[in-house]
C-alpha cells in the first residue's frame, strides 16, 4: 500500500496524518507546529504564510498574496486544505512566532523593601520561587531564590494560544464554538508555562525546588489557567466568573513543571482588566502615593489605570495590537530583524532605520511603527486626518491595499520583498492610538479630574521601554503631558509578580488593591465615543495642548 | 432695590468674515460677535445674512416651492436675479446639482459656465456648491475656481477633498465652506486641516450639516450651540461663522406630502417647515442661512435676535 496521506512540516520535519477537510493551520496546531495566526484563522490577517508542494486547494486569496507569491506556491495556512497524498508545507520565516528577550526586563519604583518572602520551606536544595507574567502574546517568567530574593534567571516564550487569535475575543469565540475549545486553550497555556519554567530551571545557577509561584495575567488568561470559562466576559455586563483565585497547587492546576508549588494568581479588577494590571500598579507604587498617577499598559489590548493611595480606577481600551505586530501588514514583534526606529530624510523623503540585532529588516516593531507614523507626519507626508499627502519625490507605491509608503526596498529587506506602510495600516495605528488616549481621558472624566492633576505617567509593557516619547506625543498616543512626567516601567506586571514573591506584604497589598480598584466599562460610557473621535486626529483635535508639551521649555 | 443682571463675558470672539460682492453690490459681513444669540449682553454688530439657493439640476422640486418661484427654477440666471432683486436675498448659494449624473449630467464646462453667468447676472456675494459626486466635484471645483470672475466661496471641503477644494480656493483667491457631519470634533478637524494647507481663517465658513425639522434638527441645534460656545471660549478653530443650509427641510414628508389633507395646505406647510428650521438655527447661533422659499428670505432676514 502506498504511504498514507500525510502532511510534512518543514523546517521542523514533523509529519501529521491528513484529516480530510481540515486546513493546514488545524493540522499544524495538532502537530504542535507554531504558525502565526493573529486573526485566529479567520483569513483576515494574511500572516500564516506557508509554501506548499502537493495536492491542495484554497488559501490563494489574491487580496492577501501577490501574483508572484501565488506562483511560488505561497498559501494562507488557515484557508488552504490539503486534498490527498503527501503534502509538504514550509512555514515561511515571517510566519513563525519570534522569540523575544526585550519583554522580560521590568522595573519597580520601590525596590528598597525589606526581604520578607511568602514562606520558606526547609528541605532539599534551595527553595525557589517563580514569578510569571502571562500576557496575551508573550509569557515571561523570573526565577527567584527565596532565601535572599535574588533573581536567578529570566525566560520568555510566546503564548501558544496565539494560533487561535491574537486578541482575546477571537480566543473566547474559538473556545465557545469548537468542542473542547477551552480545554485545548488551557492545554496550550500549560505547555507555554511549562516551557518558560523549564527554561528558567535550565538556566538557573542554583538547583532547588520551586515552592512558590506568583502569576499575573489578564482576566481571560487567569480564568483559563484556573480552569474557568471566560465566556461571560465577552457579553455585557462583562463580569468575570471569579475575581479572586484562591491559591492552588501546581498539580491541581495541571502544571507538570512545578507540581508541588503553591500557585498564587493575581486577583482581577473586573472585565478584561486583570491581575497583570494589579501587578503593574503594585510595581509602579501608585497605590502608596498621594500624587495621582496614570498607568498605561501598552500591550495587545491596552489597559489604563488612574489613581493614588485613596482611589483607583482602571479600564481596558480595546486598543488593538497595532504596536505588537498585529493589524499592520509590515508589523512584527520586537525581536531580531525588526526595525525599531525610523527617521525620514527631509530632502529625499526616504526612510532611514535601525534594526534590532543589525542585519536586514524583516518588518517593523511597535516603536518603529510609532516612529514611522510620527516621522511621516513631521515630514508632511501624512496629514492630521491620517491620510497620505502626495509630494513630489516621496517613495509612494500603489499596492493592492491602496497607497503605501516604501520603508525598505526589496533588495534591502530580509524577505526580498518591499516593506511598506499602506493606508489601512496607518488608519489602524490611528485607531489604536485614539483608543488608548481616549481611555485615559474617559477615566479622568469619570472621576472628575483634569490632565493637570496627574503628576506621573507610567508606561508599562515591553514597548514602553523603547518608544520615543516625542514620537508618541507627536502622534498623540497618550494625552498631552510634559515629557518629564513619563516614567517607563518595562514589563511592570512581571516586576509586580517578583515583588510579591520577595515580600509577603506586597502580596497582601495586591490582594487588597484589586477589590479597591474600580473597573470602568468603556463600552457603556456614553462619553467615550466623543473622546475617541477627538483623539482620531494627529496629534489630537485639542492640538494646542500637545504643542505646549513638545515645546523645549516643558521637556 | 435693583438687582443687576449677571452678564456673561466670553474671552473669545467669532471671527468676522466678508463675502465679497461685485462692484455696486453689498458684501455680506458676518461674525464678529462675542456673545450668544438671544442674550442681552455682548457686541453683535453684524446681522444674520439670509441667502437663497439657486439649483441647476433637472430634478423635480416640491410643487409648493415651484409655485412660489413662478417657473423661474428652470433658468438659474433669471432665478438668481429674482432672488437678489425681488426677494431680497443677501447672497446666492448656487448649487451646481445639474452636474450630478442623476440630476441632468451637465458637463463640468457647462457647470463652470453657469457659475460664470450667474456671477455676471448678480452683484451680491455667491457661494458655489458642488454636485455631491466625489469624482465630478474633483474636476468641478477647480473649473469653477478658475472660471469665476470674482471671489466666491466654494462649498464644500470635507476631510477627503479639502486639499483639492482648499487648493483651488487658494490659487484663485476664493473662500471655502468647511463641512462636517454634525460633529463638533470633525468640524474642528476639517478647519485644522484647511489651516494646515494655508487657507486664511477669514476665508472659512463652517457648515455643520443641517437636518430639517423632525429629521435631525435637534442634533444640528446642539452642535451649532457647542461650536459657538467653544469658539467664544477661545477655540480659534471654531470661532468662525456658521452657515446653515435649510434645504433639508424640504425633504420632510410633512413639508411636502399633499396626500394628507388633515395636515393643511402644502403651499403653507412647506415654507413654514423651512421657516421653523431656520428660526431654530438662528437661536442656536447660526450666522448665515440658505433658504429655498422666497417668502422666507424676507421673514428670516434682519432678525432682531442678534
Amino acid at each position: 500500500m502506498a504511504d498514507a496521506p500525510c502532511l510534512r512540516f518543514l523546517p521542523e520535519d514533523a509529519s501529521a496524518p491528513l484529516q480530510a477537510g481540515e486546513t493546514i493551520l488545524a493540522h499544524a496546531v495538532r502537530a504542535g507546529i507554531p504558525i502565526l495566526s493573529p486573526c485566529g484563522g479567520e483569513g483576515r490577517c494574511g500572516k500564516c504564510r506557508v509554501t506548499v508542494a502537493g495536492d491542495t486547494k484554497g488559501g490563494d486569496d489574491p487580496g492577501a498574496l501577490s501574483q508572484e507569491e501565488l506562483r511560488a506556491g505561497v498559501r494562507l495556512a488557515c484557508r488552504c486544505v490539503p486534498v490527498s497524498g503527501k503534502v509538504t508545507v514550509t512555514v515561511l520565516p515571517g510566519s513563525r512566532p519570534a522569540r523575544l528577550s526585550a519583554y522580560i526586563e521590568g522595573r519597580e519604583t520601590a525596590e528598597d523593601e525589606p526581604f520578607v518572602p511568602l514562606h520558606l520551606v526547609p528541605g532539599k536544595g534551595s527553595p525557589l520561587g517563580v514569578a510569571l507574567d502571562l500576557g496575551t502574546s508573550t509569557l515571561a517568567g523570573a526565577l527567584i531564590d527565596l532565601r535572599d530574593g535574588t533573581v536567578l534567571a529570566r525566560a520568555s516564550s510566546d503564548n501558544p494560544q496565539m494560533v487561535f487569535g491574537e486578541d482575546l475575543i477571537s480566543r473566547i469565540v474559538f473556545g465557545e464554538e469548537s468542542p473542547d475549545g477551552f480545554t485545548l486553550l488551557r492545554r496550550l497555556l500549560r505547555q507555554g508555562v511549562d516551557k518558560v519554567i523549564s527554561g528558567l530551571i535550565e538556566s538557573s545557577p542554583v538547583a532547588g525546588e520551586i515552592v512558590e509561584v506568583t502569576a499575573a495575567g489578564n482576566t481571560v488568561i487567569s480564568h483559563i489557567l484556573y480552569g474557568l470559562s471566560p465566556a461571560p466576559l465577552r457579553r455585557p455586563p462583562h463580569r468575570p466568573v471569579l475575581k479572586e483565585y484562591p491559591a492552588k497547587s501546581g498539580k491541581e492546576l495541571g502544571i507538570a513543571s512545578a507540581p508541588s508549588a503553591r500557585w498564587r494568581i493575581f486577583p482581577s479588577i473586573g472585565g478584561f482588566v486583570g491581575g497583570d494590571i494589579v501587578a503593574g500598579i503594585l510595581a509602579s507604587g501608585m497605590h502608596r502615593e498621594e500624587a495621582v498617577s496614570l498607568l498605561f499598559d501598552v500591550g495587545t489590548n491596552g489597559e489604563v489605570a488612574l489613581g493614588n493611595r485613596e482611589f483607583r480606577i482602571a479600564c481596558s481600551s480595546s486598543a488593538g495590537p497595532a504596536f505588537e505586530g498585529g493589524e499592520v501588514a509590515c508589523g512584527m514583534r520586537a525581536c531580531a530583524g525588526a526595525i525599531d526606529s525610523v527617521r525620514i530624510d527631509r530632502e529625499t523623503l526616504a526612510a532611514g532605520w535601525t534594526v534590532i540585532g543589525g542585519g536586514k529588516p524583516a518588518g517593523v516593531c511597535g516603536s518603529g511603527i510609532l516612529d514611522l507614523c510620527a516621522e511621516l507626519f513631521r515630514a508632511g507626508l501624512v496629514d492630521r486626518a491620517g491620510r497620505f499627502v502626495p509630494r513630489a519625490g516621496a517613495p509612494f507605491r500603489d499596492t493592492g491595499r491602496g497607497k503605501a509608503y516604501l520603508v525598505a526596498r526589496a533588495d534591502e529587506s530580509a524577505a526580498g520583498a518591499e516593506i511598506v506602510l499602506a493606508a489601512p495600516d496607518l488608519k489602524s495605528v490611528l485607531r489604536t492610538k485614539a483608543a488608548l488616549c481616549a481611555a485615559a481621558d474617559a477615566l479622568l472624566a469619570a472621576v472628575g479630574l483634569y490632565r493637570a492633576d496627574v503628576e506621573r505617567v507610567f508606561i508599562a509593557g515591553g514597548f514602553g521601554n523603547f518608544l520615543d516619547l516625542r514620537s508618541a506625543l507627536t502622534l498623540g498616543l497618550f494625552p498631552p503631558f510634559p515629557l518629564r512626567k513619563f516614567i517607563p516601567l518595562g514589563n511592570a506586571s512581571l516586576a509586580g509578580a517578583i515583588g510579591a514573591l520577595r515580600n509577603r506584604k506586597r502580596w497582601e497589598e495586591a490582594a487588597a488593591l484589586a477589590p479597591a480598584t474600580s473597573h470602568h466599562d468603556l463600552s457603556s460610557d456614553p462619553d467615550f465615543m466623543e473622546f475617541y473621535q477627538r483623539a482620531l486626529f494627529i496629534p489630537h483635535t485639542d492640538e494646542e495642548t500637545y504643542r505646549r508639551c513638545l515645546s523645549p521649555e516643558s521637556a | 432695590m435693583t438687582v443687576a443682571f449677571p452678564k456673561q463675558a466670553f474671552p473669545g470672539r467669532v471671527l468676522e468674515v466678508t463675502l465679497p460682492a461685485a462692484e455696486g453690490g453689498t458684501p455680506v459681513i458676518v461674525g464678529g460677535q462675542n456673545a450668544l444669540p438671544l442674550a442681552p449682553e455682548g457686541e453683535k454688530h453684524n446681522p444674520v445674512a439670509v441667502g437663497m439657493e439657486v439649483g441647476t439640476g433637472s430634478g423635480e422640486i416640491p410643487p409648493s416651492l415651484a409655485h412660489a418661484l413662478g417657473g423661474r427654477e428652470k433658468d438659474p440666471v433669471s432665478l438668481a436675479r429674482a432672488c437678489e432683486d425681488e426677494w431680497g436675498a443677501s447672497f446666492i448659494f448656487l448649487s451646481l446639482s445639474g452636474c450630478h449624473p442623476d440630476n441632468g449630467s451637465q458637463t463640468v464646462a457647462m457647470g463652470a459656465k453657469l457659475a460664470r453667468d450667474v456671477l455676471a447676472a448678480v452683484r451680491c456675494p455667491v457661494i458655489v456648491g458642488g454636485c455631491g459626486d466625489e469624482e465630478i466635484d474633483a474636476k468641478l471645483f477647480p473649473a469653477v475656481a478658475e472660471a469665476a470672475p470674482r471671489p466666491v466661496f466654494l462649498s464644500y471641503a470635507d476631510e477627503k477633498n479639502y486639499r483639492l477644494v482648499g487648493g483651488a480656493a487658494l490659487a484663485y483667491g476664493h473662500g471655502v465652506v468647511s463641512w462636517s457631519p454634525i460633529d463638533i470634533n470633525m468640524a474642528k478637524q476639517i478647519n485644522l486641516l484647511l489651516s494646515d494647507i494655508g487657507v486664511p481663517p477669514e476665508r472659512i465658513l463652517i457648515d455643520p450639516l443641517t437636518g430639517g425639522l423632525g429629521y435631525g434638527l435637534e442634533y444640528t441645534y446642539s452642535i451649532v450651540e457647542r461650536i459657538r460656545l467653544a469658539g467664544l471660549s477661545g477655540d480659534a478653530m471654531l470661532a468662525r461663522p456658521v452657515l446653515c443650509h435649510l434645504g433639508d427641510a424640504w425633504k420632510a414628508r410633512e413639508a411636502v406630502d399633499a396626500s394628507e389633507p388633515s395636515w393643511g395646505d402644502p403651499d403653507v406647510r412647506g415654507p413654514r417647515w423651512e421657516e421653523a428650521t431656520g428660526w431654530a438655527c438662528l437661536a442656536a447661533g447660526a450666522d448665515l442661512l440658505v433658504c429655498r422659499h422666497p417668502g422666507n428670505a424676507a421673514l428670516l432676514r434682519g432678525t432682531s435676535w442678534r
